[in-house]
């Protein structure tokens, strides 16, 4: 005969009646429906207060003006564009880098030491930059985007003398500032252009001569002279009498007849396309439309890596071992069945760090996003508003009437987010099948 | 080609007197405003911010081809900037400091100091805070000091009864601030108390004066005209009996020392372009009616007129500090700026 094992003891203290169970039951789910209900409450008082306060303003002039000092002609054209710009370079950069950065973590993870502790040291960091204030992502955004560590020069060409580079059809390419343009065609455009190279002087071009002209920026003149010396400065001045001025990088002033020039050539800011071209591109950036949406690409990037990392960790490892047992390779398993897979999940975390990228203003102020700005932006290298900018600037000033502007504000920048949160929702539904 | 042309086109009426260039052709065309084009970048103080927004609100209207871009990144954040040649100009609620002069000059930028309105610093009480007729200076000092152990308003006067004095305070990265600071701790091992409630925004400090009995604060004059039911102005005595800051008192000098003149930064290289050029001559020009529409005061027209003698001369540098020894010049600006 064995002993009978010992019994465990029966748990002591005060017996817990059926009763009193059922009250705290009662009492916990009550605490839980409260405040879930609060928090729905809160956020409906300050809707309804926003409303209440921003109705008035709230007219399709206001999504069609300009800011304004006039409370009733202020309006949000600007900073509603410009919100759209940054925001979508952020996203078409960020949401593509965040899956491929989170797929490279979940689903190929190295196998040597030395890829491992900079795997495991990537994945610790992502976590840490997830939490860093974006303050400190707009103070990166200016160092390494607008400026450019400074290697390139001032970010704003337009301290730099103004020249076009003018190809004409006879295959002669000419470097000169423009002086005048004559007469005018029916278009508008001017018959001939006078301008004046400060080598070899005034020249009168037709407009049929000129195959192609691009404004160029002249960082630095730099001229060879006959006597060999060599001349190089920032600003460039001719007088009549055929004698250059340049004014050289120590602020000296040298004095040359351009006769005795027997070379020159300019530095230029480097640019692609004119800046009224929709591909307008310039190093540095500057505080433009790419700058402003390369640094909020970094705010939301960690956390576009996170929930997709979370989405792709979802994903049932028997698919893997199912796809992988009938021969498909890691990239396949990845590309047929985990991606498919995680989309939903994918998707919304992207959309709604694409929605915090809207609601940032802090590093966008950073970068040199503006308030008054009077023009769309055009291409990636202008400048730009933001609505949270546009938000803090109204509600900062002294007149009452332009709280209600700002509220008016709030108002568009909540309807873009719940659209871009509804987009959210809909793609969620569309994608999202039971795994079979 | 054509769409390029027409870009030539646009840029025509700018080119004709391209940065610095001088010859006889270009300067016999006089570009009129509406052909204007081009870009003026801003940046800077958000308290020159309206007038600056208002100016180039109507230049916007005269000439429709310039894009005027202001931003708001402070007078310190905006000297930043400007320094680089980042911004043609540069809105500065105090004048340009030593470190920020050094650095323009580093990088080569040389600029046009114009001073564009007073705004007058005012030192708000609480409506029911019945007993403050005036504050001397040595009282405000007394107020505003750190380690000078005043806790309640008894302690600054020993009639005024015994209630807590709270203070709300601008960010003391504010120019606001900068400039209080220079007046009330300018002497050697004085400094603001920390001890105070401090906001970016002004309204915060609105709000806080407005709700409190024993509170005290200091802030533009725009935001007391506005809220003038909610707020008293002390009245400022240094020396020559109380005085309130009204528009009267801060434009004729007055009010002393708490107006200070507000300033435009021009970048003498960017005001060789017209656009910039024309901007700074319209600012000139509308900008002292302007600035008394959003809240500030004009300066007496001898120092617009000195303003526009400087930027057709290419007079460079601050007028308001020795460069050398970074000592601030100060005193009212009709005796400072030449």
């Amino acid at each position: 005969m064995t002993a009978a094992p010992p019994t465990p003891p029966l748990p002591t203290g005060r017996p817990i009646s059926r009763r009193s169970r059922e009250v705290k039951n009662r009492l916990f789910v009550t605490v839980c429906i409260v405040s879930a209900a609060l928090s729905v409450i809160i956020l409906a008082l300050l809707l309804a207060a926003i409303v209440y306060e921003g109705r008035e303003y709230l007219t399709w002039d206001f999504l069609r003006n300009y800011p304004s000092r006039k409370p009733a002609q202020a309006g949000f054209k600007a900073a509603l564009w410009g919100s759209i710009w940054v925001t979508a370079v952020a996203g078409v950069v960020a949401i593509p880098l965040g899956i491929a950065t989170a797929i490279i973590l979940e689903e190929f993870p190295p196998r040597r030491r030395i890829p491992r502790a900079l795997h495991w040291f990537i994945q610790l960091n992502v976590g840490n930059l997830a939490g860093v204030p974006s303050i400190v992502y707009g103070i990166l955004g200016l160092t390494v985007f607008v400026r450019m560590f400074g290697l390139f020069g001032s970010p704003n060409p337009a301290i730099y003398d103004e020249m076009l580079r003018i190809r004409l059809r006879s295959g002669e390419v000419i470097q000169a500032f423009l002086v005048e343009s004559r007469g005018e065609d029916e278009q508008g455009n001017p018959t001939s252009l006078i301008v004046e190279n400060p080598v070899t002087g005034l020249r009168e071009l037709a407009a049929a001569e000129i195959a192609d002209a691009t404004r160029i920026y002249a960082k630095q003149h730099r001229f060879t002279l006959s006597d060999g010396r060599r001349v190089v400065g920032g600003r460039l001045d001719r007088s009549d009498d055929g004698q250059i001025t340049l004014t050289t990088d120590a602020g000296e002033h040298i004095t040359f007849p351009a006769s005795a020039v027997t070379a020159y050539r300019t530095t230029n800011f480097i640019q692609v396309g004119d800046p009224d071209s929709f591909f307008y591109l310039r190093v540095p950036f500057g505080g433009s439309v790419l700058a402003g949406g390369l640094t909020l690409a970094l705010v939301i990037l960690p956390i576009i890596i996170i929930a997709s990392r979370e989405a792709i960790r979802a994903v049932p490892d028997s698919l893997r071992q199912g796809a992988l047992a009938l021969g498909a390779t890691r990239w396949r398993v990845v590309w047929s069945i985990v991606l498919p897979a995680s989309l939903p999940g994918i998707l919304t975390g992207s959309i709604l760090a694409v929605s915090r990228a809207i609601g940032e203003a802090a590093p966008l102020l950073v970068v040199g996003g503006v308030v008054l700005i009077t023009f769309v932006p055009r291409n990636l290298m202008d400048d730009f508003a933001a609505m949270p900018l546009q938000i803090f600037n109204w509600a900062g000033r002294p007149q009452e009437e332009f709280r209600k502007v700002a509220a008016t504000g709030i108002l568009v920048l909540l309807a873009v987010l719940l659209a871009f949160n509804a987009v959210a929702i809909v793609l969620r539904q569309k994608f999202s099948r039971p795994l079979q | 080609m054509k769409r390029l042309l027409l870009g030539v086109a646009t840029a025509a009426a700018v080119l004709t007197a391209p940065l610095g260039w001088t010859g006889e052709a270009a300067a016999a065309h006089q570009p009129n405003l509406r052909n204007l084009s081009g870009s003026v970048k801003i940046d800077g103080s958000s308290t020159v911010y309206p007038i600056t927004e208002a100016v180039a609100e109507e230049f916007k209207k005269a000439a429709p081809r310039v894009n005027v871009t202001v931003g708001i990144s402070g007078t310190g954040g905006g000297f930043k900037r400007f320094a680089v040649g980042e911004t043609d100009i540069s809105d500065a609620s105090r004048p340009i400091k030593k470190e920020e002069h050094d650095a323009a000059t580093a990088n080569r930028v040389e600029y046009i100091e114009i001073p564009v309105a007073y705004d007058g610093l005012s030192i708000v009480v609480n409506p029911k805070n019945t007993w403050v007729d005036k504050l001397t200076l040595d009282e405000v000092k007394k107020i505003f000091l750190a380690d000078t152990g005043v806790k309640t308003w008894k302690d600054v006067r020993p009639d005024w009864p015994d209630k807590p004095i709270r203070i709300f305070s601008p960010g003391t990265d504010s120019g606001t601030f900068d400039y209080f600071k220079e007046v009330v701790a300018h002497e050697k091992g004085t400094s603001i108390r920390a001890d105070m409630s401090v906001s970016e925004d002004d309204n915060v400090l609105v709000r806080g004066v407005a709700g409190d009995e024993g509170a005290i604060g200091f802030f533009g004059v725009a935001y007391y005209l506005e809220n003038k039911a909610k707020l008293r102005a002390v009245p400022i005595d240094a020396g020559k009996g109380p005085i309130a800051p009204t528009p009267e008192t801060i434009e004729n000098g007055t009010y002393a020392p708490f107006s200070r003149p507000l300033f435009i930064y021009v970048n003498k290289r960017a005001a060789q372009r017209p656009e910039v050029r024309r901007f700074v001559e319209f600012y000139l020009e509308h900008g002292p009616e302007l600035a008394a529409e959003v809240g500030y005061v004009r300066l007496p027209s001898e120092v617009y007129d000195r303003a526009r003698a400087n930027l057709a001369s290419g007079r460079t540098g601050t007028q308001f500090m020795d460069t050398s020894t970074g000592e601030r010049i100060s005193g009212p600006v009709t005796e400072v700026y030449k």
